[in-house]
């Protein structure tokens, strides 16, 4: 009878276990669905006034204090310019017959109170260099300090400022050439008893100014660099070209920072100059500072820079065509430094310093191979002005075919797909699918376009995050190679996601042959603690990447893969360490270049490429709307895109994350920038111990309606503006813009919280509005 | 010169040179991320809530003069006349500033030497300390000094000790709450007709273990060295509701940093909060909403409740990068959540703007804690639409919905939120409601299986001789494994005889005791990963089988190990077989009751957990009752002998986990002496 009981008291245990399965599986079956919009903009028209946004122009009209004198020479001349030398000073001077402004290559005109004697010799010189000596005593270089020798010296009395050539440590020699002069120049020893020299080291190089019908072109031919017992560090080549004095003079410095930076002429809030190299940070000279809640520094990822003095009057785009990767960005804006000038130049560096083993100071010990190539592009009158250097820009890179020709651009919504990712397991992470294939398919048709530019993220077997650069094989979760073949005919741009820079430990790479090492020979890896699974990377040898990259061809190939999404490659250059010796960033360039070379048969969409790649992209994605925004600048303006819209496919960074929808809807309309979604069909909470786990919102049923909303008002916008060139763009009143098409088509963009009228029209706040005609 | 150029360049390419980012999603134009907490007080990324848009330096006054900003040290916004207060310390004076934040009025210039703490009543009398004059200072609106309050005449203040007030604030009542820079004792307070109430909010000191320990061995003089005082507090706002938050600066207790004061100087936050210990300044936003800064540049927004809603901000000691900060000093806020945060090394005011996201987070909150939950539900909805990890809008959600009768719906954000007791409310609700529904059902159920279960007994379906299961089951019985693995039920019924066959017979093998601990390993996983949202510890991606094995094999294994060498010293009869197979025996009842629990731990609520909490005490005490009885027996020990093997081998199993963690900590010193020899050897060779 007992054990009657106990049966008894089981079956009726496990009935009651059924009835609570049942009540518990029934909680979960229905689901929510959210509605509604964003809520208004800033209540703070602050914002408009400061360095986020354009401000308005002041136009006066700018006196040249330059002058031609009985000292400059004619060296060549051509319609549109005159170029003249000071043969005692080596001063180079450019007149625009145009406007009659002048240019002069270093200050002419020097004042004692322009700056101190160490700053004054630089700015009043074309050419100066910075070295490290030898120490003959210990028989090396003292790489810990550097020296400097500038053409000129400066000597003060009282308000007076005199200039001399600087013949004790420089020996100059003019060649005249077609169309302009070279400097041939040889930076002797110190006579400063306090450094001791060798009598015999010296520095020489040639500098040729070529006059061309843009401007002027700076060429620097590498095997005439000569070092003698001495390491140059920096060349200066007219690093205070078209510079301007205090406020005098309304205008401005161009900073390609972000979209594009400008620093108007005004007393700086920067005690200091700022040095900053084109494109990211070198890792290969040593990991630089961690701060994981940072944002990223925005790179300067085209190597030009510009001035305009007198808005809509003088200016000039100064491009680097060659050695850009070794040159840096000085940027000495007003009051930094007690220097009451305004000037903007670039300084080229050579045997960078570095800690070998993270312990030890050393330096680089070969030197760039490329010559030196920088183009000075004048602006006259309407130029005058970013837009007027974007569109010169782009000029000089199509002529030197260095952009993709111009075509007929669709317009197309960014859409990437999370397909699967890697979770945590119980023993091993496991591979856990959010969207696929049908389910990328339904999305896509719930939107109301016709055409995308779509980026499948983890369509390998290996999935999103940790294995890259993947193994070609399909995740048969995602997709069948059917299944995507179907998917290509369907959506024709289908990019698929990866990266041949990063490496994870269970990606493709050989972690003992591909791993780079950088000058340190320390192994380049970068870990993030706060990654639930993969916490670190490796960057790989550029060799390796093209090795990966070549071995992975015929897969693309096998498997129907017609399009891909490249990470890293577009953003990241640093130099390395293989086989104990140095590559520079120009290796590293050339590699990655190649490898987008050897992709040519397939589409190829690059995430925030620098300018050396646009040759090769198609596509270009997140592209930053925001500069760093430094306390020194004044404006942020869509330099970048004006210069690259029509040559390429340009999406703006994901709108999922943006907290301040309607000014950043507006913005992405400024800087014509196309839409740019990530989704996945799953809960966004399955990301949560993923490494997209900062990725917190993606699904993409909480979306729909926004996106088809957003949709509509892109739509209404790209049809009316694609393929029209933008020929201005006006701050009309602060936080209202007008951008003027080619084919007299206004679009007007209201980003206050307040209705503005225009000619009559009323423009809704945070809205805007599209004019046709005159 | 050259030399220090040279530093300075690298310097600045330091301060420049950002580390390559993992995760660059964002493009919002500020230099920083934004965090949250999740349900689990991790913090994690969330949507940015504030914007830097300008720095504020210089004001121009009335007379034509400029004023700048000098070592600021308070700050407060009126929300009435949309002025901003300063107390400028290093120019001697409380900047007023106007609306359109360009033009300033100031007060107690000349009197004044070194102000350091401001405050403004309703009626507008503004209160300042002077550190340096020993005073609180009352000025009126129009600037005229009406009263002034000097150290309190009372015994606990000492003759020799200083009043040197820091910050104050007032309540309705005029009573002061000074910050006095000369005593730890907490905050003095101060009528209006200045006499001295006493100290208010004094923070208590934690001793740790270790301190308990040195301090019973330590000698009188030792002692008095070991004495300790409590930090006092280093900063406090008052709220609408007249209730005090203080900071501390340095506390080395977690969550005591930002404390909300209730009359009796009690904290009302929770212990787990997340906080910092470089606190600075703290403010009370528009809606009881707490803001404070921390001495790194950090800005941390707590709501009125002390959960934390945002960490943004950070240091840079360049001063270029709006949005970062060198030294912190005071942070305020007006009624647009517009914040004005100050730095003393810049000299500059920072205003920062809410974005879209935090609006509406405020919105919800604000309805949430006025306990307007079907109002809160939207906003909520929308800061879910932006973030789909917010928990606390999970939270918020989900107490619409049970306001709202919507239980299922509860239900699911609740678990979404981790928030158990709300889980437990709505999943109660439910199962009434289905119970209701179902219960004719239930029954007929209940009565068909009754039923059936007699007939088949009846006749002898499931056991008779004939019958198909029973002779299944029979011949079941007679394959070794099975036989085996039945001894874990005859081990519950009669474990002393169990015992015995284990040890003279072999009953159960080697085999079968490995395939034990694998069920015992098995069954801690069921538990941890399919035990009801309300028992369970979290998340099932959380669950880590290195960490069970850990956490429960290896103890038991160290314990075998011990116990066998310990026994075999001190005249023990088992061998080491019989202790393995014997230890996981004891732990039958783990084995089989634990999934039990596991399954009914799915339909409970909060209010039969004790079933769960119970049973458990239960099957745990019992496995180490049959563990002692174990030990007995196998190595035929009387009790009292037992008690102290299993002392020893617990001392054992500490000296062995201290040994082992000794060989690594050395081989971990060998292994970097010589990475670091090789290194030198490659650098300098």
């Amino acid at each position: 009878m007992a054990s009657s009981i106990k049966k008894f008291i089981f079956i009726l245990g496990i009935t009651v276990l059924l009835l609570g399965l049942g009540i518990y599986l029934e909680a979960y079956e229905s689901d929510q669905e959210f509605e509604g919009d964003f809520g208004d903009l800033y209540a703070s028209n602050e914002l408009y006034s400061g360095n986020r946004f354009t401000q308005k122009e002041l136009s006066d009209v700018v006196q040249s204090k330059i002058e031609i004198t009985t000292r400059d020479s004619l060296i060549s001349e051509n319609a549109r310019f005159g170029f003249y030398i000071d043969r005692t000073t080596g001063i180079l001077k450019l007149k625009n017959k145009n406007t009659g402004y002048v240019y002069s290559s270093a200050v002419s005109d020097l004042k004692s109170t322009d700056a101190n004697v160490l700053y004054s010799q630089l700015i009043a010189s074309t050419i100066s260099v910075e070295f490290n000596t030898f120490d003959t005593e210990k028989n090396r270089y003292v790489i810990e300090s550097t020296s400097q020798i500038n053409m000129n010296k400066v000597t003060k009395s009282g308000d007076e400022a005199v200039l001399k050539a600087n013949t004790d440590q420089v020996e100059l020699k003019y060649v005249t050439i077609e169309n302009g002069i070279s400097f041939q120049i040889k930076f002797l020893a110190l006579k400063d008893i306090k450094i001791k020299e060798d009598p015999e080291a010296y520095i020489s190089l040639e500098v040729q100014f070529i006059l061309g019908s843009d401007g002027i072109e700076i060429f620097v031919p590498n095997e005439s660099i000569q070092e003698n017992k001495r390491l140059l560090k920096y060349l200066y080549i007219m690093p205070s070209f078209g510079y301007t004095r205090e406020d005098v003079l309304n205008g401005y410095m161009f900073l390609p920072d972000g979209p594009g930076a400008l620093i108007r002429y005004e007393q700086s809030s920067s005690p200091q100059q700022i040095y900053r190299k084109f494109y990211s940070s070198d890792l290969g000279l040593g990991p630089t500072l961690k701060d994981y809640d940072r944002v990223e520094e925005k790179a300067l990822s085209a190597a030009c820079f510009g001035k305009v003095n007198g808005v809509g009057q003088n200016g000039f785009i100064s491009s680097i065509d060659q050695s850009g990767m070794n040159a840096e960005l000085v940027v000495s804006p007003y009051g930094a430094r007690n220097i009451r000038m305004n000037y903007l130049g670039v300084r080229y560096y050579f045997h960078s310093n570095f800690l070998m083993y993270g312990a030890t100071s050393d330096y680089e010990k070969g030197r760039f191979k490329d010559d030196i190539r920088q183009n000075y592009l004048i602006l006259s009158n309407e130029e005058a002005n970013y837009v007027g250097m974007a569109k010169k820009y782009r000029d000089h890179l199509q002529k030197n075919e260095l952009l993709p020709e111009e075509k007929k651009i669709d317009y197309k919504m960014h859409v990437e797909f999370i397909n699967s990712e890697n979770i945590k397991g119980l023993l091993s992470p496991k591979n856990k699918v959010l969207t696929n294939l049908e389910q990328s398919t339904e999305i896509l048709k719930k939107i109301n376009q016709e055409k995308f530019s779509i980026v499948l993220k983890g369509w390998n077997k290996g999935g999103l995050s940790g294995n890259t650069p993947y193994n070609i094989s399909l995740n048969g979760k995602v997709g069948s190679k059917s299944d995507i073949r179907k998917f290509n005919e369907q959506f024709q741009d289908v990019y698929f996601y990866n990266d041949y820079v990063k490496a994870y430990s269970d990606g493709s790479a050989n972690s003992l042959k591909d791993y780079a090492k950088s000058y340190q020979r320390i192994k380049m890896s970068i870990t993030d603690d706060s990654m639930p699974l993969y916490q670190t990377f490796n960057y790989l040898y550029p060799k390796s990447s093209q090795k990966l990259a070549d071995k992975n061809l015929k897969q693309y190939q096998k498997n129907a893969i017609g399009g891909l999404a490249l990470d890293s490659i577009g953003y990241e250059l640093h130099s390395y360490n293989q086989n104990s010796a140095e590559h520079n960033r120009e290796n590293t360039k050339n590699y990655y270049a190649d490898i987008l070379k050897s992709f040519e048969s397939f589409k190829r969409a690059l995430y925030r490429p620098n300018d050396y790649l646009w040759k090769y992209t198609d596509v270009y994605y997140h592209m930053p709307m925001y500069s760093n925004q430094y306390s020194f600048y004044t404006d942020t303006v869509p330099f970048l895109s004006i210069v690259l819209k029509d040559s390429m496919e340009i999406y703006a960074n994901y709108i999922n994350f943006f907290s301040n929808m309607n000014e950043q809807l507006l913005r992405m309309i400024d800087f014509n920038l196309m839409p740019s979604f990530i989704f996945t069909e799953e809960l966004t909470r399955q990301l949560k111990y993923t490494n997209s786990n900062h990725m917190f919102t993606t699904q993409f049923e909480h979306w729909e309606d926004t996106v088809n909303e957003i949709n509509l008002r892109f739509k209404a916008f790209y049809e009316k503006t694609l393929g029209q060139e933008l020929i201005a763009r006006n701050i009309l009143e602060m936080g209202i813009v007008e951008n003027v098409y080619k084919n007299q088509l206004k679009v007007i963009i209201n980003y206050l919280n307040e209705p503005y009228v225009y000619q009559g029209k009323t423009i809704e706040a945070s809205d805007f509005i599209i004019v046709e005609g005159n | 010169m050259k030399k220090y150029i040279l530093l300075l360049t690298l310097l600045i390419s330091t301060i420049f040179c950002f580390k390559p980012n993992l995760r660059a999603l964002e493009d919002n134009g500020v230099p920083y991320k934004t965090y949250t907490i999740d349900s689990d007080n991790h913090i994690v990324p969330t949507q940015d809530a504030y914007i830097p848009v300008k720095s504020l330096r210089n004001f121009q006054k009335s007379d034509g003069t400029t004023v700048t900003i000098n070592n600021p040290q308070d700050s407060h916004y009126d929300i009435e006349k949309n002025e901003l207060y300063i107390c400028n310390t290093g120019t001697g004076e409380i900047l007023i500033v106007s609306e359109n934040l360009k033009t300033a009025r100031s007060i107690g210039k000349g009197l004044l030497k070194k102000p350091m703490g401001i405050f403004l009543t309703k009626d507008y009398d503004l209160y300042v300390c002077d550190y340096d004059l020993e005073k609180v200072f009352v000025f009126n609106q129009a600037g005229e000094l009406i009263e002034e309050y000097g150290k309190p005449v009372h015994p606990l203040y000492g003759e020799e000790s200083k009043f040197k007030p820091m910050k104050v604030v007032v309540d309705d009542r005029k009573t002061l709450y000074v910050i006095d820079g000369g005593n730890a004792y907490g905050i003095a307070r101060i009528t209006r007709e200045k006499e001295f109430l006493g100290f208010f909010g004094a923070n208590y000191i934690k001793a740790s273990l270790e301190y308990v320990i040195r301090f019973m061995f330590s000698t009188a003089e030792q002692k008095k060295k070991l004495y300790r005082q409590p930090i006092a507090p280093y900063n406090l706002t008052i709220d609408e509701n007249g209730l005090i938050n203080t900071i501390t600066q340095g506390t080395e207790m977690e969550g005591s940093a930002l404390k909300k004061l209730n009359i009796s100087g009690n904290n009302l936050y929770a212990h787990e909060m997340v906080d910092s210990n470089g606190f600075e300044d703290v403010y009370v936003g528009p809606i009881g909403n707490i803001y404070v800064v921390d001495k790194r540049g950090y800005i941390y927004e707590y709501d009125r409740d002390g959960n934390l809603l945002f960490i943004f901000g950070g240091q840079d000691s360049s001063g270029l990068i709006p949005g970062l900060f060198a030294t912190p000093s005071t942070i305020t806020c007006d009624d647009q959540y517009q914040l004005f945060v100050a730095d003393t090394k810049d000299n500059t005011i920072q205003v920062f703007i809410p974005t879209d996201f935090s609006n509406l987070v405020h919105e919800a909150i604000y309805y949430y804690q006025e306990g307007k939950y079907h109002q809160s539900k939207e906003p909520w909805q929308k800061v879910l639409k932006m973030n789909q990890m917010f928990d606390l809008a999970n939270t918020g959600l989900a107490s619409a919905y049970l306001f709202e009768q919507d239980y299922t719906n509860a239900l699911k954000y609740f678990k979404l939120s981790n928030n158990k007791p709300g889980y437990s409310d709505s999943y109660l609700e439910i199962r009434n409601v289905w119970m209701l529904k179902n219960f004719s059902i239930i029954a007929c159920i209940a009565a068909v299986g009754i039923g059936l279960y007699f007939v088949l007994n009846k006749f002898h379906v499931l056991d008779g001789p004939k019958s198909s299961v029973g002779q299944a089951m029979k011949r079941m019985k007679t394959q070794p494994y099975v036989r085996e693995f039945g001894y874990l039920f005859k081990f519950i019924r009669h474990p002393l005889n169990s015992l015995y066959d284990i040890k003279y017979n072999r009953k159960v093998s080697v085999f079968t005791g490995i395939i034990f601990y694998f069920l015992f390993l098995l069954v801690i996983l069921f538990s941890q990963m399919s035990s009801g949202f309300y028992f369970s510890s979290g998340d099932i991606e959380k669950v880590s089988l290195f960490q069970i094995i850990g956490t429960y094999l290896l103890p038991m294994f160290l314990f075998i190990g011990c116990n066998y060498l310990v026994c075999t010293i001190k005249d023990g009869e088992a061998k080491l077989r019989d202790v393995f197979i014997g230890t996981i025996c004891s732990f039958t009842p783990v084995i089989l009751f634990s999934p039990i629990l596991t399954i009914f731990s799915n339909v409970l609520t909060a209010n039969e957990s004790f079933i769960i909490s119970f049973g458990n005490i239960i099957i745990w005490g019992w496995s180490f009752i049959l563990l002692f009885f174990m030990i007995k027996d196998m190595q035929n020990y009387e009790t009292l002998e037992t008690i102290k093997i299993i002392l020893l081998t617990i001392f054992t199993m500490v000296l062995t986990v201290a040994a082992f963690y000794l060989i690594y900590v050395l081989s971990m010193q060998l292994y970097g002496f010589i990475k670091d020899v090789i290194l030198e050897v490659l650098a300098r060779g």
